[in-house]
């Protein structure tokens, strides 16, 4: 009789713990990005993801093959092969994300979980058949529309977006300059989370301190540069300026 | 008939003579091209040798995804070309500056 209860215990365990736990779900995005923003246009076709695993998520965004290539002689393309990523942890309340520098080497910042303020709106509509309502916001110096899914009850989003009543399934800025709308939802495979558990573990700075860093990096190369002199014209003289853009504003 | 024959040969000379020289306008048209000339020499050493301000800006960016730094050589020389030339210069110096930090 004892043994027949701890077989039956062997096999109900693994069963509950399986329906117990949820798959992991893979968001997938269309959309755009302009990397010069409102200055000129250099839009890419991108991909986006977000991997929603427990209670956990990642974002992430690559370009679409077949985009252009912006790197020349006077314009160097260093952006990563993933840009936008972002990671958030509901249980501890965290939010990182990647910045890569100029030696392409990939840092970790911390940002507040979903700070913004949103205004709802009465419009409705349907994206991939799910009714979506719409909701704005400003944030670090650009406004945002969001249409989110009240029936997918995840206050997640692409980016850093999120905060809402249902799940964000398209998101864009104001002047359209980054533009992400779903185009799928399956399960998938978990991703990893030990490179952003072990950044929470050690302690991440905060968002003045990325601010900080690029502007120091930027600083430095400036510095680096010189002043540029002609043996032949006395009266010549150049030096190289750096101003930097960026999508979040940092000052 | 001695006296006529002569006074026909000084007047033949003098035909001859007055033939030979250049007109009035091929004279003005000759002074005209060789001013002309001049002028376009002349302006060639004013552009040159008078100081005049021109400025030039070069720009270029990196682009590192959501931040771009754009990397801007403005040069003032007292020639368009020189000003273009030390730009170019700036901005190619710069380019390689950044491609070595990122090797």
């Amino acid at each position: 009789m004892k043994m027949n209860l701890i077989q039956v215990l062997l096999v109900v365990f693994p069963i509950t713990f399986v329906i117990g736990q949820t798959k992991p779900t893979v968001y997938t995005f269309q959309g755009k990005f302009n990397s010069r923003f409102e200055r000129s246009d250099n839009f890419n076709q991108y991909k986006g993801w977000l991997i929603v695993d427990g209670d956990k998520s990642l974002f992430t965004m690559k370009k679409d093959k077949g985009s252009l290539i912006s790197d020349d002689q006077h314009n160097i393309d260093l952006s990563p092969d993933s840009i936008f990523t972002v990671y958030k942890d509901f249980e501890s309340n965290s939010l990182l994300f990647d910045f890569s520098d100029i030696r392409q080497r990939t840092h970790v910042f911390a940002d507040t979980l979903f700070p913004m303020q949103w205004i709802h709106h009465n419009e409705q509509r349907t994206i991939g058949g799910i009714p979506c309502l719409k909701a704005v916001t400003q944030f670090k110096g650009r406004g945002y529309t969001a249409w989110y899914a009240p029936s997918i009850t995840i206050a997640d989003g692409p980016w850093k977006l999120g905060g809402l009543p249902g799940m964000i399934l398209e998101a864009y800025d104001d002047a359209d300059q980054w533009h992400m709308t779903l185009s799928s939802i399956q399960e998938g495979a978990g991703f990893e989370k030990k490179h952003f558990e072990s950044a929470i573990a050690n302690g991440v700075e905060g968002f003045p301190a990325f601010a900080s860093f690029v502007k120091k990096m930027f600083d430095r190369l400036t510095a680096s540069l010189g002043t540029q002199s002609a043996v032949d014209c006395v009266d010549c003289q150049t030096k190289p300026r750096i101003t930097i853009y960026s999508w979040e504003k940092i000052d | 008939m001695k006296r006529m024959i002569l006074s026909i040969v000084m007047m033949l000379t003098a035909f001859l003579s007055q033939a030979a020289e250049p007109s009035s306008l091929e004279r003005a048209k000759d002074s005209v091209s060789r001013i002309t000339v001049t002028n376009i020499e002349h302006q060639m050493g004013v552009e040159n040798s008078v100081a005049v301000e021109c400025s030039v800006t070069m720009k270029g960016t990196i682009n590192l995804g959501p931040i771009e730094a754009e990397v801007s050589c403005t040069t003032t020389a007292p020639t368009c070309n020189k000003a273009t030339t030390m730009a170019v210069n700036c901005l190619s110096a710069a380019v390689k500056t950044v491609r070595t930090i990122m090797m």
